[in-house]
């Protein structure tokens, strides 16, 4: 009789604790309307330029009680935004994102290491004009909880990374035009 | 050195220049090589010779590397014939193709076969119209150089500096071996007419692509060979031939610098 009552509590531990499994792992969609990947680069050493894409898709995961995640993020090149239409044309053309050969900008985590529940460092890989080279980003705000507007689940997170554009290929006008540049990604995604 | 008008014009014209002057007299041959020896000076500062990542820029360096090698073996090996130009346009056109490839797959459908298909087309085209030209010297000679130097003009105002500075390279220095060839003829050598017209059609073309060159102006480039069969009016004489040529083959890429001007604004640089 003991071991009956033993087994039934084990099997009700298990099915009580399986919901608490699945819901560690948060699966969101990014909202492309309240993500922002930024960018920074040195203009002949005189000023600092910031622009921004204006398309971002993608997804991320966060499992809290592992303390892990992964991300998946694009971003259309053409959407690139400075702000000033013939630089931005510019900046699309072969000289630099070179959008019509390579449209498509990439970021897929290898390793997400979460720190407590406000930071990050998310290990991936970038694949920029056509090339794909290990980025790490440094996750320093995590905000999670319900919108109070649309009632959505959503978590956000803001992320910065330095690259150098010569690592992808991106050479023309080196030195005189940067070739360290900041990223930055503020990223909001709805649970799916 | 590091100014884009220095490495584009300055650059290209004054090697070219000098390895032409200095050659031409003995080994009328390889003074040709002076247009390509401008273009990889500018190269070498502007881009680089890598092969990753295999970007339509690197291709289309490569297209007019190889055209100067074919061209010199042509110039080295056999006289000028008809298969030998069917062969340039067929390679001409095989060049434009592999270029915008990429584009054709990521388009895919229709436009993806507007995009091979014209830049076959175009490039080819303009080839082969060198090709048959080869029998007159002085026309050809001039679009070896008129035409990359009006599609560096137009790409850079297309806000492509880059294919600019590589089009307006091959130009300049085209013009200076031309300038020397006015003095000790140099009889269209195929190591500069072949990457000449080769260079300025996929340049126009890439502009077109991958930048903000209009249609219209890449049309009005495509007529700076045609425009070279119109005969020189009865009274002007032999010695107006060159300044005859140069002025026909100016006309549209006038036309299509103006246009791109007009309808995209100033250079990016």
């Amino acid at each position: 009789m003991k071991r009956i009552v033993q087994r039934i509590l084990w099997t009700l531990t298990l099915i009580g604790g399986l919901p608490l499994a699945v819901q560690a792992e948060e699966f969101f969609k990014i909202d492309p309307t309240h993500t922002y990947p930024h960018f920074a680069i040195s203009h002949l050493g005189f000023s600092t330029l910031y622009g921004r894409f204006n398309q971002t898709s993608g997804s991320f995961m966060i499992d809290w009680e592992r303390g892990t995640g992964s991300v998946d993020v694009k971003i259309a090149a053409v959407s690139i935004d400075t702000g000033f239409k013939k630089r931005d044309d510019h900046l699309r053309s072969p000289d630099f994102l070179n959008v019509m050969e390579f449209p498509e900008i990439r970021y897929r985590s290898t390793r997400v290491t979460l720190n407590g529940k406000e930071s990050a460092v998310i290990e991936g890989e970038l694949t920029l004009h056509g090339v794909t080279k290990p980025v790490t980003i440094h996750v320093d705000h995590i905000h999670c909880g319900t919108n109070p507007i649309n009632n959505k689940y959503t978590c956000g997170f803001n992320g910065r990374a330095k690259i150098k554009r010569s690592d992808f290929g991106i050479t023309y006008a080196l030195p005189a035009v940067g070739d360290e540049m900041d990223l930055w990604f503020e990223v909001e995604g709805q649970r799916e | 050195m590091s100014h884009p008008a220095v490495q584009a014009a300055v650059l290209p014209f004054v090697v070219a220049g000098a390895w032409s002057w200095v050659v031409v007299r003995r080994w009328v041959t390889w003074a040709g090589l002076a247009a390509i020896l401008g273009f990889v000076v500018t190269v070498w500062q502007v881009a680089d010779f890598s092969l990753t990542p295999f970007t339509s820029t690197r291709k289309l360096i490569w297209a007019v590397l190889v055209g100067a090698a074919v061209g010199l073996a042509c110039d080295l090996l056999c006289p000028p014939r008809r298969l030998i130009h069917n062969l340039w346009w067929v390679l001409a056109g095989g060049a434009a193709l592999w270029m915008v490839w990429p584009v054709v797959q990521y388009r895919g459908g229709w436009p993806g076969v507007v995009v091979g298909a014209g830049a076959l087309l175009f490039t080819a085209l303009l080839v082969a119209l060198g090709g048959l030209l080869r029998s007159k010297p002085v026309r050809v000679e001039v679009a070896a150089w008129v035409l990359p130097l009006g599609a560096g003009a137009v790409c850079l105002l297309g806000a492509s500096a880059l294919l600019g500075q590589l089009g307006l390279a091959l130009g300049f220095a085209g013009l200076a071996l031309w300038l020397v060839g006015r003095r000790w003829p140099l009889h269209a050598p195929a190591v500069w007419i072949l990457p000449g017209i080769l260079g300025g059609a996929l340049m126009a073309y890439a502009g077109s692509v991958y930048a903000q060159v209009p249609v219209f102006a890449l049309l009005l480039l495509g007529c700076v060979l045609p425009v070279l069969w119109i005969p020189r009016p009865e009274r002007w004489s032999e010695s107006w031939e060159p300044a005859y040529r140069v002025a026909l083959a100016a006309l549209p890429v006038a036309l299509a610098v103006v246009w791109t001007a007009f309808t995209q604004g100033p250079p990016p640089l």
